[in-house]
């Protein structure tokens, strides 16, 4: 399998504003020492909450940003050196999805093309993310779906070898999200190396065939979404919500409890029995503990989270 | 002319046509002023042979090309960074200096046709006589454009959002609205307010506008206007050059 990118301890900080320096800390560091490589042909994903160092490491490898040290390699280019042949060579979707609001889909798509001395083929741009009918249209008139369709269908003018997308559908209503999917799919099975970042675990699960989890600047885990569930050790989460406080040794009677997450009112169990869904009910009945919303539900990236943080994931 | 530049002084134009609110003070506002005090008896400026509006009308239209670049470009520099246009065009390999010169370019030649058509109104409805010469005109227009627009990018760098870049625009800009020699000769300002306005370029492009339009003036009768507003402009392109850079 062909590498084509390759981040080597990468670090970034910033100078923090005076009033923010507390205990002699000069600086913040968004990132913190991460690596990862990037295969050609597959579907890579950082996920991670807001915060997390994503975006930074992201505009980093774009060209957008530097680091503060560590090395960065796309397809075989040093990021420093090498920056506008990579920006020849990679595609870019940011995450905000403006442009000049009174240009028309077909105008900004030339203009994009010429600033990488190309010509546009506009109509199998627009057909292929299925706005041929709004050529004309200024971009003030799309639809937020519209526009980020549209956004995915400028960052192709180049036939980038490499296609990134900064949280590509952070706002998008769930059809709009379906869409854009189905999009990244199409372009990622055209050959086309996608690298995206989201704070949707769903999206990682769907799209990605490898998915890094970031928090706080590092890199926790990093393999395919499926191998980070299976490896966790409990099979089944339980949740409810009490406003009683229960300690850890309330569940001690039960081995299959293995795990015990209180963020008052809500208690989160993981269980590595099924069964023991019984009796932590039967438990909970005897001693005349009132609980709701009961909610039962088996592993996924959000519980990979969990267990790489010891925090709840919030979008 | 590259493609890409092309496309860009495109971009611009068509920008500028397209935006109705910024039609109003491109074309409607300095109209309205021009024909507003050219009706109002404001009485015989400079002895009996011009009249008042003959008097405005070079004064309008520096008026106009200032505002352009301090009040126009600098805002639509500021919305653009503001929404992350600025850095979608960074993620292309874009050649900043293409796209600053075509900025530049594009709006220069707005700032002539606002001249013409300032012109054309002084002429149809106030008896302005077209017997200047065009050549110093567009030099003098194109001149000053490129001071302000200039000023308009450093602006826009200084300032991230509307409200930071509203404060300085105003700080700039009215000054050179009211001290400017645009209204009224600096001389009638009192000693100090005509010091200041001795030193800005907007006095020296309406002082040469109106040798040209009043006196059909050739470019060897500009002397000092000429060689204040080339100091100005090199000055300002000077620092331009040494620090404005496009960042997102």
């Amino acid at each position: 399998m062909n590498t084509v990118i390759v981040v080597k301890n990468l670090t970034r900080s910033y100078a923090l504003p005076k009033q923010d320096q507390k205990d002699g800390h000069k600086t913040f560091q968004a990132v913190k020492g991460t690596s990862f490589e990037v295969f050609e042909g597959e579907v890579f994903g950082i996920l991670g909450p807001n915060g997390a160092g994503k975006t930074t490491t992201l505009e980093i490898i774009e060209g957008l940003n530097k680091q503060t040290s560590g090395q960065v390699t796309v397809l075989g280019l040093d990021n420093i050196t090498h920056r506008d042949e990579i920006k020849k060579r990679i595609g870019v979707q940011l995450q905000s999805s403006e442009y000049m609001n009174l240009m028309t889909l077909e105008e900004l798509l030339k203009l994009f093309a010429s600033l990488y001395g190309l010509d546009a083929d506009v109509d199998e741009l627009l057909g292929f993310v299925n706005l041929q009918s709004k050529k004309y249209s200024l971009v003030k008139d799309l639809s937020g779906g519209q526009k980020q369709r549209f956004t995915l269908a400028s960052a192709l003018v180049n036939k980038p070898q490499i296609l990134f997308l900064d949280e590509p559908t952070t706002g998008l209503d769930p059809r709009a999200r379906r869409d854009v999917w189905e999009l990244v799919k199409k372009i990622n099975s055209q050959g086309t190396t996608v690298v995206l970042t989201t704070h949707y675990m769903e999206e990682a699960e769907y799209l990605c065939e490898r998915v890094a989890i970031m928090d706080n600047g590092t890199i926790l885990a990093i393999d395919a979404p499926k191998k980070l569930i299976d490896d966790l050790s409990h099979t089944t989460q339980i949740s409810f919500l009490t406003n009683d406080n229960l300690s850890e040794d309330f569940w001690k009677e039960i081995p299959a409890v293995e795990k015990v997450f209180n963020y008052h009112p809500k208690v989160v169990l993981e269980i590595t029995d099924l069964e023991a869904v019984g009796d932590v009910v039967r438990k909970l009945k005897s001693e005349k503990i009132h609980f709701s919303g009961l909610n039962l539900k088996t592993a996924s990236l959000e519980d990979v989270y969990l267990d790489l943080t010891g925090k709840i994931f919030e979008d | 002319m590259t493609r890409s530049f092309n496309q860009l002084f495109l971009m611009n134009l068509r920008l500028v046509y397209r935006n109705r609110g910024g039609l109003f003070f491109t074309l409607v506002m300095p109209t309205i002023i021009f024909i507003a005090l050219s009706i109002l008896p404001i009485g015989r400026v400079l002895g009996e042979t011009i009249s008042y509006s003959d008097y405005l009308l070079p004064g309008i239209i520096a008026m106009t090309v200032m505002q352009g670049g301090i009040y126009g470009l600098a805002y639509w520099m500021v919305d653009m960074k503001s929404r992350g246009v600025i850095k979608r065009f960074l993620v292309t390999p874009i050649k900043q200096p293409e796209l600053i010169i075509s900025l530049l370019a594009s709006r220069a030649l707005v700032s002539v046709a606002q001249a013409v058509f300032l012109t054309l109104v002084a002429a149809t409805f106030f008896g302005f006589a077209l017997s200047f010469q065009l050549l110093p005109a567009v030099v003098i227009i194109l001149l000053g454009s490129g001071i302000f627009l200039m000023v308009g990018l450093l602006i826009s760098m200084i300032a991230d959002s509307y409200e930071a870049a509203a404060p300085i625009t105003a700080a700039i800009g009215l000054p050179l609205t009211f001290l400017g020699n645009i209204f009224f000769p600096v001389s009638s300002l009192p000693g100090f307010l005509e010091k200041v306005a001795n030193v800005l370029p907007i006095t020296y492009m309406a002082d040469a506008l109106r040798i040209i339009f009043l006196e059909s003036g050739s470019l060897m009768d500009l002397g000092k206007d000429l060689g204040v507003l080339l100091a100005w402009f090199v000055v300002i392109m000077v620092i331009v050059l040494w620090k404005f850079r496009l960042k997102d």
